[in-house]
């Protein structure tokens, strides 16, 4: 069990303003299930990226049974016989499950029609050595989410790969089918085939990982065997640095009013039971993975899903069926963590960003008044420091940080009480990542209510008055700011430690 | 089997009948009602239905069925039967023909295709190399036909007479029904065509694609690129050429319509065939065709093209408006399209 076959050597991938990749290198055994692990962003998904073929590395190289390769598209990797199962679902819903199990694969009869029955046995033939009961002919869109999952496993095993990639498998599927899946791995590896596991869940890399690589900020860490290794050492190796800052929040502001309270909010499968507060003055943070449902309960208290049940009341009153524009008047503003999709409007100026929101109230006749506008625009340029010499600028031409601080200056316009803040930092350099942490604290400190959602715990630790950790959907802990660590706040994210 | 596996298949069935059939029901019912069924569902207007189906909307739709499906739409066809039906008057009024009638019957519809692929092919080749939406390069195609074909017809109507093969594909039949009825004292006596020649061509072509869609892995690519554009290309599909070739049958369609056209009315305008790619994306989407993509089937479209001509057609019978005609038709497409969303998000 001891020959490479797959080798990445002095991998380097950046993007804009990102090192995403820096000089990773890591090894594939034959038959063996290497886990990477690393915290959101560490490079994990971008490294499965360029070994796929969808990025190409900036330098370094990558060997295949000792010889060199180079992928162009997706289509190459799978030639070479690798196979991956995104996390994100990529399958056709409109199609059956047989057709996307063989998509662009599809066995044909010399007529050049897809020879149906053969479709159907092959993919038979995969499903039950899943041991899933899933018709091949059901159409994939009438299948839950569990077995979509199955499905895209399917699809992998379908192409007689060497090498399979599955980025968090078990994110979806309950602990019935997770035994299903570790059962399928095992006698995969049996059979000679080689697994990349991308997961964040801690427990479950012992059960089923041979080694486990951590990445942090796109560097490998280190390998380690699963065998031996402790839990706490690999929490420490995925946080790592010993980043000591200082507490920009020195005095809770926090007063007695409510700017949030949420009672028993649950959504389908993505919001169990949620209760959680914001008082005004007070800067509360919701930690925890990508995908454990921080976003999608900001989305849920501020109307852009529906919620099945429980209550949610904005600065003291009941919003009993949400929409923006009542949470707008309730004098609630939403930061949303792609500020570029749902924030802004790029193609206009800087000046008609900022009073977006707030037209109503700044134009109470109804009628746009453009120096009015000007000046407030221009206002919100001085107080916010957005480096820009004129607000007639388009929005497109800013920094990420300026947009950023375009974003906040609209829901300052509105005299906001209750502001969300989704991954406000994301993606923006240094300094300006300083200067908006400095914002928040002022907003509170004047008595705005802030809950605020960050994958980046450094900046949880510094700014948060009280913490929610969230984990598949529920709150798992409720922590003060006093005397807590990363390590902690990861260990309840992550299920390291009982909820 | 009991009672309720029994009633869950009835269901089973049920379900996979198109909606889009009982509408079609309903409207020939309010339509004969308003009209009288003696008079409507008597055998030489459901021909004259099935008829304009065949040298309208019905094979065009397919058209633009197979754009929408694959995300895009072709706004072009109308244009493209347009030009196609004007280059086989002209070059069949060509007089005196250096060639015989039979081979300019030839190379009349083999230049009325070519035309057709052309026109099919630029827009797929303008799709493949830019990020123009399909919508904005068919527009544009759809001019430059319009205007090409209204430079052939120098600002006359073509008239092509005396070439009997020619009129047989778009008014000839290979059966017929003799009917006579009474007007006041005189007994007429008409022959009604029961296999019209055009009819009988898109039947085929519906079989054609039918199977093109469901047995073909193109017809899969079609549907997975509207289902998951992105699936699609991670799959290893070649999205570039299945559009391109998409709007390439489109054109071959158009073209196909065009030639029916003007056999049928044994003449060509520049106006003939305008404006019929709305009826082709009306009657897709009345057929189940979600403007997303990915959804509905050839036969499904059928019914889609039918609905618009049995509408067109009734509209006449009680006699409104041509223009009330189209507030009629816009409407019945709103309410379809309104339904459709409401069942989907329950």
């Amino acid at each position: 069990m001891s020959d490479t076959i797959l080798e990445v050597r002095n991998i380097c991938k950046e993007f804009p303003g990102v090192k995403a990749l820096d000089n990773v290198s890591f090894d594939l055994r034959r038959g063996e299930v290497h886990v990477l692990l690393g915290e959101n962003g560490a490079g994990k998904s971008t490294l499965m990226k360029v070994l796929t073929g969808v990025y190409h590395p900036d330098s370094g190289e990558i060997y295949l049974h000792g010889k060199q390769m180079t992928f162009q598209t997706p289509r190459d990797a799978q030639k070479a016989g690798i196979a991956i199962i995104f996390q994100e679902f990529n399958l056709a819903p409109n199609l059956t499950v047989a057709q996307n199990i063989y998509l662009g694969r599809e066995p044909c009869t010399r007529a050049g029609f897809i020879d149906r029955a053969k479709l159907l046995q092959d993919s038979q033939r995969i499903l039950d050595f899943l041991k899933v009961d899933i018709d091949p002919n059901a159409k994939v869109e009438t299948l839950g989410i569990a077995h979509q999952q199955l499905v895209e496993l399917a699809k992998a095993l379908s192409i007689d790969s060497e090498i399979l990639i599955m980025d968090e498998p078990t994110a979806t599927l309950s602990d019935r089918e997770i035994n299903t899946l570790f059962d399928t791995i095992r006698s995969l590896q049996e059979r000679g085939v080689s697994i990349i596991y991308i997961s964040h869940r801690l427990q479950e890399l012992r059960v089923i990982g041979n080694r486990i690589t951590v990445l942090r900020d796109g560097q490998s860490v280190g390998t380690r065997n699963a065998g031996d290794v402790a839990m706490d050492d690999l929490i420490r190796m995925m946080v790592g640095r010993e980043l000591k800052k200082e507490r920009i929040r020195s005095v809770n502001t926090s007063r007695e009013e409510y700017a949030l309270e949420v009672e028993n909010l649950s959504q389908g499968k993505l919001l169990r039971d949620i209760s959680i507060y914001v008082r005004k003055g007070e800067v509360v943070c919701l930690a925890g993975l990508v995908g454990s449902g921080r976003t999608e309960l900001a989305q849920a208290i501020y109307g852009i899903t529906r919620r099945d049940s429980g209550s949610v009341r904005i600065c003291g009153r009941d919003i009993p069926r949400p929409l923006p524009t009542r949470c707008i008047r309730q004098k609630m503003g939403f930061m949303s963590e792609s500020r570029k999709e749902f924030g802004l409007a790029l193609n206009l100026p800087i000046r008609t960003n900022i009073t977006h929101a707030g037209l109503k109230t700044i134009f109470p006749s109804g009628i746009v008044d453009l120096r009015k506008e000007r000046r407030i625009a221009k206002e919100f340029r001085d107080k916010l420091r957005i480096v820009t010499p004129d607000v007639e600028r388009n929005v497109i031409n800013l920094s990420g940080g300026n947009q950023q601080k375009v974003v906040l200056a609209k829901w300052l316009s509105t005299d906001s009480e209750f502001l969300v803040f989704d991954e406000p930092t994301r993606g923006i350099d240094v300094g300006a990542k300083e200067e908006i942490h400095n914002m928040i604290h002022d907003l509170a400190t004047q008595g705005v209510g802030i809950l605020m959602i960050s994958s980046d715990l450094p900046e949880v630790l510094t700014l948060a008055d009280r913490i929610y950790v969230m984990r598949e959907g529920r709150i798992v802990k409720e922590l003060g700011y006093e005397g807590i660590t990363q390590e902690e706040v990861i260990a309840y994210a992550t299920g390291g430690v009982a909820g | 089997m009991n009672a309720k596996s029994g009633r869950r298949r009835v269901q089973a069935v049920l379900k996979r009948v198109p909606m889009t059939l009982f509408l079609l029901l309903g409207i020939i019912l309010v339509f004969s009602l308003l009209t009288g069924p003696a008079k409507y569902l008597k055998l030489s207007n459901v021909m004259n239905v099935i008829n304009q189906c065949a040298s309208g909307v019905g094979i065009l739709a397919l058209g633009s069925f197979l754009a929408i499906c694959s995300t895009g739409v072709d706004l072009s066809l109308g244009g493209i039967a347009s030009l196609s039906g004007m280059l086989t008057a002209k070059l069949l009024s060509w007089a005196p023909a250096p060639i015989g009638p039979a081979l300019l019957l030839v190379l009349a519809i083999f230049v009325a295709l070519a035309a057709g692929a052309v026109m099919g092919s630029l827009n797929g080749l303008i799709l493949s190399r830019t990020n123009i939406p399909s919508f904005i390069i068919t527009l544009g195609v759809s001019k430059i036909c319009e205007t090409l074909s209204r430079v052939i017809a120098g600002g006359t109507t073509i008239r092509v007479n005396g070439h009997a093969a020619f009129e047989f594909i778009g008014s000839g039949s290979l059966l017929s029904v003799q009917q006579t009825t009474m007007k006041g004292a005189r007994v007429i006596t008409r022959s009604i065509g029961i296999l019209p020649v055009s009819v009988l061509i898109m039947l085929a072509l519906y079989v054609l694609f039918s199977l093109l869609m469901r047995r073909t892995p193109f017809g899969t690519y079609v549907y997975a690129i509207g289902g998951n554009y992105e699936a699609a290309e991670l799959s290893g599909i070649d999205t570039t050429r299945t559009r391109f070739r998409v709007f390439l049958l489109g054109g071959l369609l158009a073209a196909v319509t065009g030639i029916i056209m003007t056999s049928r009315l044994t003449a060509a305008s520049a106006a003939n065939g305008l404006g019929m790619e709305f009826d082709g994306i009306a009657a897709a989407v009345v057929g189940g065709a979600a403007m997303t993509g990915g959804r509905s089937t050839p036969w499904r479209t059928f019914i889609g093209a039918l609905t618009i001509s049995v509408l067109r057609n009734g509209f006449s019978m009680i006699e409104m408006l041509p223009a009330m005609q189209m507030i009629a038709i816009g409407l019945v497409l709103i309410i379809v399209v309104a339904i459709d969303a409401a069942r989907n998000r329950r």
